[in-house]
């Protein structure tokens, strides 16, 4: 039986700030002692309010803003309470029936079909802490106890929930990839999964092709693209089984196992969990004004979308050349800075996607530690252009200026590489200094002896190594056979 | 709007929910307060209260949002110094089961 | 006569002209004291040797011709749930006995700022819930006026304090009525202020959206100098309005009373009340009358009808709420479990009194799937038409007379049996927390017996330097209340 496939996704993202949402402890908390990143504030201590971090804010309007939603003025904050141990206050404070965001979309690309996925809203929300497990695979249950680090309790975390308007696990990557992609240019999240500053849960169900509705089941613990995909792909077969043998689906919550390529059930427990969500009346209003907003607006950068058309169409370059030089921000900016250092655009993003690409990789850096400028490679890509040197020549530059982090001229003085065409006299002073180190060889052309060639060749190339490979060959060979016949 | 009894089995569940215990003896006279203070509430409900919306509070002058500064806790090892279930830098819990927890941990 | 019988702004101009030094007033009230709390057990914790070193500090300051504040060498008590560094803090719960915290509250650090030396920490119902100061784990306070009375709550330590002469300031919180009442019940006055004209940062919360600080004294103004210190914008707490406060010093000695307009409340059961509470609202009226002020009667009815109903859906509610942080793992009190739940369970259980658990339980269930949308939503939406039918009122009035506690300080041990009638107490003053209105519980002398008859008197919102002005002109003609003596019964006007 054909059944399509609905999923939703809430991708939560730690926002950049320097604090966390509700106090003044640094968000700087990875690898950090436990329970060194803590206050009286995100501890709960009796008496403590909380404190709007309004950067927090800013960055929220911003990703809201990238993905088309309206912004809210006076939305709240709510109180969601559970007993945990990794929430000191035995509430969440989040927001609840106002978001801060609500309404926009995001258009995505799965194998060259565009597809819009609405997004319900954007809203922001405190994270809790962790707890690690002293059993040796790390798992909670069968844990005689456990221990609690409250450094990431209190994190800032904008929740990002669309509508259920993805159909293949396909769509889904495609969906957090972009999600990532705008976060990151925005400057919003680093939007790392694997550590945790990017968190997607995923509600699947299956319906009927008769339009009925399927049981929604929740997974978590994906924390990563590939794990999503698998996630999604097992659990749809799961499913399918399930019903094609005529069971019914619980709504629950499963965990994505990596290691064992499944996904297993939570809690048995059925029915919604009781939240009692209530105004959080320690918190005036979060004030988003229109002009406040119009301002965030103007200063958003151009989004990752726009960037990849304009590169396709104002550089000539393909749809899959654009989507990779655009992929991260700093590195289209380095390619334009190349461009504007004169290589031209074809040129700079062959070796921006291979020979930089691959200077990164080895070096396990990004483009901002790289310390060949945009501008030097644009000038070493435009001395190719312009044939002062040749591409294997630029490549032992590259080498030495990434290696040494010395500037364009100094490198290819270090490679003997002599810059600019040769001058008329530089060549004719070249190929006499050859013709008066070989006199024999010389004299075999002259006097009409060298039948085969190969002596002229001989001097020919003496020519080419005296002036380091960057005489033109023909030009060498005309002014060789004008002074030695002349 | 409807006027609610709270039964039995649902106090039961509120007890469970706020992590409390409630000796058997004190059960009856805890369901009587409730549904004392529900009889008390229950006029409210005959108030005309469309186009009304919940309360908020008037100011003169809100406050500016905090600014994104951070600042270090110094009162943090006096702090574990006394907390009930230190255990070295951590606070420790004893065992967690999934089943009885309604708390949302990844794992 | 003894320091200890002068008023805050006499003592302060004591320590700051050289009359006597801030270690000699101190001493005096450490004195009165130890005189008295054996009987009245007001105090829970005194801290003696901070409170010294403080007082020697000023006096420094005078030597070296430095200005310690208005308050310079006034000693100050502070309820027990008011968050005060390196002294315990406990809220007379067994939940925290040992608790000390690592900071001050605001209203405290503002206090100490304007010079005024804290001596410790008061008695209050256990986590605030009630109002006769008789759930503390440190026992029952007694009424000084009359021993065999509560002195109400649940800040009845600090109302007694002042009552007794312990100190002529005393800070307390006030969530429905428990400044006001406990006020009226030990014969001073008493001060809710606007809510978010004092900040509630280190007030160990009962319901966020009702909770004030405010000031016990003598007389009102002590109340206003209180207040001046209180009052100012905090960045801890986002609910502390920013704005610029007027003086409420200058309000208080200002001429209060001509061409004003004072509103009487009517429209409720005046037999439902004491007569010497009635007797004192009318006589309030007479004197604003003989003050050149205009009397008029209103009536609130939605606000007497469904108030308290109105306010006990919310502060049940946010209590639940609120106290869920108590867990036993960063601080407070700890009890094993074999389980996560276990622990929570036990913890909550054997740390939390019978009293507090009950309201915990009430207030989940308020909040709880169902009720929270027939109950608590629909008391958020009379909260909002309780507060437009005030600022009605006051659209015609300047202040309202009403009564604070329908009955005079009950006997102690009275066990009441009906919820709804222990309730119904907060009837008159909780409102005013739920349109977060200042109110003045004023003395307006003692009956024969020598039981204390406060009145209320209610402003509009942010009226607070009017009301004390208004509160004034009162107690210029009717006098403030004697420091009462706790062996025997009765106070005297003076």
């Amino acid at each position: 039986m054909k059944r399509n496939t609905v999923i939703g996704l809430e991708i939560h993202l730690q926002l950049k700030t320097r604090t966390k949402l509700f106090c003044r402890c640094s968000t700087d908390y990875i690898g950090a002692t436990p329970n060194t990143n803590v206050c009286p504030i995100c501890l709960a201590v009796p008496g403590t309010l909380p404190l709007l971090n309004e950067r927090a804010v800013e960055l929220a309007i911003r990703m809201g803003l990238g993905l088309h939603c309206s912004i809210n003025d006076n939305t709240r904050f709510h109180r969601k309470h559970y007993f945990y141990a990794d929430l000191p206050k035995a509430y969440q404070i989040t927001q609840y029936e106002h978001a801060i965001a609500v309404g926009g979309y995001l258009d995505i690309n799965t194998g060259g079909a565009a597809k819009r996925i609405r997004i319900h809203h954007l809203h922001l929300e405190e994270d809790a802490g962790k707890l690690v497990h002293p059993t040796s695979d790390g798992r909670l249950t069968g844990a005689a106890y456990s221990l609690v680090d409250y450094n990431r309790g209190g994190m800032p975390l904008s929740e990002i929930v669309s509508e259920p308007d993805i159909s293949s696990p396909a769509e889904a990557v495609a969906y957090i990839a972009q999600v990532r992609q705008l976060a990151r240019y925005l400057d919003v999240s680093d939007g790392e999964m694997e550590s945790g500053s990017l968190r997607a849960d995923l509600n699947i169900s299956l319906s009927n092709p008769d339009g009925s509705l399927g049981t929604r089941v929740e997974i978590k613990n994906v924390n990563s693209l590939k794990s999503a995909e698998r996630a999604l792909e097992y659990e749809i077969s799961r499913q399918n089984r399930v019903l094609d043998e005529g069971g019914t689906l619980l709504q629950e919550t499963r965990l994505w196992d990596d290691a064992s390529g499944v996904t297993r059930s939570m809690r048995s427990k059925e029915g919604v969990r009781d939240y009692r969500y209530y105004l959080e009346m320690d918190l005036a209003p979060i004030a988003a004004k229109p002009d406040y907003v119009e301002k965030i607006r103007l200063g958003l950068p151009e989004m990752p979308w726009e960037k990849r058309e304009r590169f396709a169409k104002a550089y000539g370059l393909s749809q899959e050349e654009s989507a990779q030089l655009t992929e991260q921000r700093e590195i289209a900016d380095y390619f334009e800075a190349c461009v504007a250092a004169k290589a031209p655009p074809s040129k700079a993003s062959n070796w921006i996607r291979t020979e930089v690409q691959r200077m990164l990789n080895e070096r396990g850096i990004g483009i901002g530690d790289f310390c060949v400028s945009a501008q030097q490679l644009g000038r070493l890509i435009a001395k190719i252009e312009d044939k002062e040197i040749s591409n294997t020549q630029a490549k032992d530059a590259l080498t030495v200026m990434a290696n040494r982090g010395t500037g364009l001229d100094e490198a290819l003085k270090i490679c003997g590489i002599s810059c600019g065409r040769l001058t008329k006299e530089e060549l004719e002073a070249a190929v006499r200094k050859v013709l008066a180190e070989e006199p024999a060889a010389a004299e075999a052309v002259r006097s009409g002896q060298d039948k085969k060639g190969s002596k002229f060749k001989f001097l020919m190339g003496l020519v080419m190594k005296e002036t380091r490979g960057s005489a033109d060959p023909a030009e060498v060979a005309g002014l060789l056979g004008s002074l030695l016949n002349g | 709007m409807i006027k609610m009894e709270m039964d039995e089995q649902r106090l039961r569940e509120v007890i469970e929910l706020s992590r409390i215990g409630l000796p058997e003896e004190e059960f009856k006279d805890v369901l009587d307060r409730v549904n004392a203070v529900l009889r008390m509430c229950d006029e409210m409900q005959d108030l005309r209260m469309d186009g009304v919306s919940p309360f908020e509070w008037d100011i003169i002058e809100a406050q500016r949002m905090r600014p994104d500064v951070p600042e270090v806790w110094e009162g943090r090892d006096d702090f574990l110094r006394q907390a009930p279930v230190r255990d070295g830098d951590f606070f420790r819990v004893p065992r967690i089961i999934p089943l009885e927890e309604d708390g949302v941990s990844e794992e | 006569m003894e320091i200890y019988r002068l008023s805050a702004k006499e003592i302060a101009r004591g320590v700051r002209s050289g009359k006597f030094s801030a270690v000699e007033a101190l001493s005096a009230h450490i004195a009165r004291i130890k005189e008295c709390d054996g009987t009245v057990n007001a105090v829970v914790t005194l801290a003696e040797e901070e409170a010294y070193r403080r007082a020697r500090d000023i006096d420094a300051m005078i030597a070296r011709n430095e200005d310690p504040g208005p308050l310079a060498g006034v000693p100050f008590l502070v309820k027990d749930n008011f968050c005060t560094n390196g002294i315990r803090t406990t809220c007379c719960s067994k939940m925290l006995i040992d608790w000390v915290p690592c900071y001050d509250a605001t209203p405290v650090r503002n206090m100490r700022d304007a010079g005024a030396v804290l001596m410790g920490k008061t008695n209050m119902d256990e986590f605030a819930m009630g109002s006769t100061t008789e759930s503390s784990v440190f026992g029952p306070t007694l009424n000084p006026r009359d021993i065999g009375r509560v002195p109400g709550g649940s800040s009845g330590g600090s109302a007694a304090a002042v009552a007794a002469g312990y100190c002529p300031i005393a800070l307390g919180s006030d969530t429905g009525g428990s400044i006001r009442q406990p006020s009226a019940f030990c014969g001073v006055q008493g001060m809710k202020p606007s809510y978010g004209q004092v900040s509630r940062y280190g007030i160990v919360a009962y319901v966020s959206s009702l909770d004030q600080v405010g000031p016990i004294t003598r007389n009102i103004d002590d109340m206003a100098a209180a207040m001046d210190a209180l009052a100012k914008a905090d960045e801890n707490d986002s609910t502390c309005d920013a704005y610029a406060r007027p003086s409420f010093s200058r309000a208080a000695a200002a001429e209060g009373m001509r061409g004003k307009k004072i509103a009487v409340l009517s429209g409720f059961d005046r037999s439902s009340v004491d007569v010497p509470l009635i007797e004192a609202m009318d006589r309030a009226a007479g004197v604003c009358r003989d003050l050149g002020a205009e009397i008029v009667t209103a009536d609130l009815p939605i606000t007497m009808k469904h108030g308290v109903a109105c306010y006990y859906m919310i502060a049940l509610g946010d209590a639940s709420s609120k106290l869920a942080c108590y867990d036993g793992m960063r601080y407070g009190f700890h009890a094993d479990g074999k389980t996560l739940s276990e622990m929570y369970k036990k913890s909550r259980n054997l740390g939390f009194g019978d009293e507090v658990r009950r309201r915990i339980l009430i207030g989940t269930c308020v909040l709880t799937r169902g009720y929270y949308d027939n109950y608590y939503v629909p008391a958020t939406k009379v909260r909002r038409m309780i507060a437009d039918e005030y600022a009605a009122l006051f659209a015609e009035a300047d202040a309202l007379i009403c009564p604070i506690s329908p009955a005079l300080p009950y006997r102690r041990g009275l066990v009441e049996e009906d919820p709804v009638r222990i309730y119904l107490g907060d009837a008159f003053s909780s409102t005013a927390n739920l349109a977060g209105l200042p109110s003045i519980s004023l003395n307006m002398g003692f009956t024969p017996e020598g039981l204390p008859a406060n009145i209320q008197l209610m402003g509009p919102r942010y009226g607070d330097a009017g009301l004390l002005s208004i509160a004034s002109a009162i107690e210029r003609q009717v006098g403030s209340p004697d420091i009462a003596d706790p062996s025997a019964k009765g106070g005297r006007k003076q």
